[in-house]
């Protein structure tokens, strides 16, 4: 098939000078004229083409314009800092560096594409839950929860045990929400490094019953308020952080001092408690 | 004494130290057992070392003799205090243009001196922490480059975030 058009240009020379130049001075345009057999339909095809190209193109020139600015230049785990930073300012989840995802494509693919900003994890939000387990990846994770909690966070959450280092559970009104919702739990979390349990009313506790098996050796920091300080838990020789505020609880003198004394690596430790004997 | 030497062929002679601030100074002195260090080129040579440079040996200067930071510390990202507090010295010093902050943040990233980095990190921070995305985009001259599908399906994916 011809592709001679007039003044001797192909429409491969066409397509070649718009691909070059991404635009055609009408004048040349008004001039040119199709030869008498040509293929409507592949001429429109390759317009069509020519089209998208040249739309692709346009749709990178702001991007290229953005590697010009100063703060464009620095590379995405500096970026990626700045968001940490707003994290750790303002939020006990990422919400707060969202906005930086809209603001161009590179600030965009920097601050996703950094598994550890998306590791702070609260239960304030289903969809917000998901997407940040999806951006954390692997990346340990840092989970806080207020209960009561609805039961599809746990669906959610499952496949993420494995890979949760720091634990708050908050509002707690029976200590066995937690193993309702996490059987298992904690040896389903084997790289659970800190645990934080809050007590919020609720009916009194039986603090006879120890409704965890025994903890993985792993864990360094232990915070309970208004929990009881478990058999479980008195096995923990890995402690470098405790602490410990019990106003309801008959805790022992003596089971606190020996659990204390058996921690050698615990570092610090802060106590506020009612002593009834 | 060290001898400093930038891309630029400027030359610096400053206490151990003060070269020491850097890590990447330190470990090269160390590993060559030599009295000069010579900081590569930034992005391919694109920056003239000096300006940040001076910048740079200022804040080490002014933190000569404080502990550095460990870098074997696994948990040290961990326990950071979680703060964009600046203290008085150093939110002075920062306190430059965009371009020259940028510098800075570069050359402390390249030289390895994580307080200065943090700093400039946070001063960033501190820039666009409430800021929507336009008023970002204002701040640093940035150019809105998603395309109107883009941007619908981004509002779409984060709509979790709008929730108040």
């Amino acid at each position: 098939m011809s592709r001679e058009v007039a003044h001797g240009l192909s429409i491969s020379d066409l397509l070649s000078v718009l691909n070059e130049k991404l635009g055609l001075e009408c004048s040349k345009l008004r001039d040119l004229s199709l030869p008498p057999t040509f293929s409507a339909s592949s001429l429109a095809s390759e317009i069509d083409s020519l089209e998208a190209t040249a739309q692709d193109v346009l749709r990178v020139i702001p991007s290229l314009r953005n590697l010009l600015r100063p703060v464009n230049r620095m590379p995405p785990e500096i970026l990626s800092h700045v968001a940490r930073y707003l994290i750790d300012d303002l939020s006990v989840d990422p919400i707060s560096i969202v906005p930086l995802t809209h603001v161009c494509r590179y600030w965009r693919e920097s601050v996703i594409s950094t598994p550890s900003n998306w590791t702070l994890i609260s239960s304030k939000n289903e969809d917000m839950t998901a997407a940040c387990l999806q951006r954390a990846k692997a990346a340990p994770l840092e989970i806080t929860l207020e209960m009561p909690l609805y039961p599809s966070f746990t669906d959610i959450f499952a496949l993420h045990f494995q890979t949760t280092r720091t634990l708050v559970v908050d509002f707690l009104s029976m200590i066995e929400e937690i193993t309702n919702l996490f059987p298992n739990f904690p040896q389903s979390m084997p790289t659970l490094r800190s645990l934080e349990l809050v007590r919020k009313g609720g009916v009194d506790w039986d603090q006879s019953i120890d409704p965890f098996q025994s903890f993985v050796p792993a864990l360094e920091r232990l915070r309970l308020s208004g929990v009881p300080l478990y058999p479980s838990l008195l096995g923990l020789e890995t402690l470098t952080e405790f602490t410990i505020r019990d106003l309801q609880f008959n805790l022992h003198l003596d089971t606190l001092l020996g659990f204390m004394e058996g921690n050698h690596s615990l570092e610090r430790a802060t106590l506020d408690l009612y002593f009834t004997d | 004494m060290v001898l400093l030497v930038t891309s630029d062929n400027k030359n610096f002679v400053v206490d151990r130290e003060v070269a020491d601030r850097s890590v990447f100074v330190k470990n090269t002195l160390e590993a060559r057992g030599l009295s000069i260090a010579t900081p590569p080129m930034l992005n391919g040579g694109c920056f003239e070392l000096t300006s940040p440079f001076l910048q740079v040996l200022e804040y080490c200067q002014h933190h000569r003799g404080e502990p550095l930071p460990t870098t074997d510390d696994a948990n040290a990202d961990e326990n950071r205090k979680r703060t964009t507090d600046i203290g008085e010295w150093d939110r002075k010093f920062i306190t430059v243009d965009h371009e020259m902050l940028f510098e800075i943040i570069l050359a402390a990233n390249y030289l390895d001196i994580k307080p200065l980095l943090d700093v400039g990190c946070k001063t960033i921070g501190n820039m666009v922490k409430g800021k929507s995305p336009e008023e970002v985009r204002k701040l640093f001259d940035i150019v809105n480059d998603f395309t109107p599908e883009e941007e619908a399906q981004i509002k779409k994916e984060n709509e979790w975030a709008e929730d108040p």
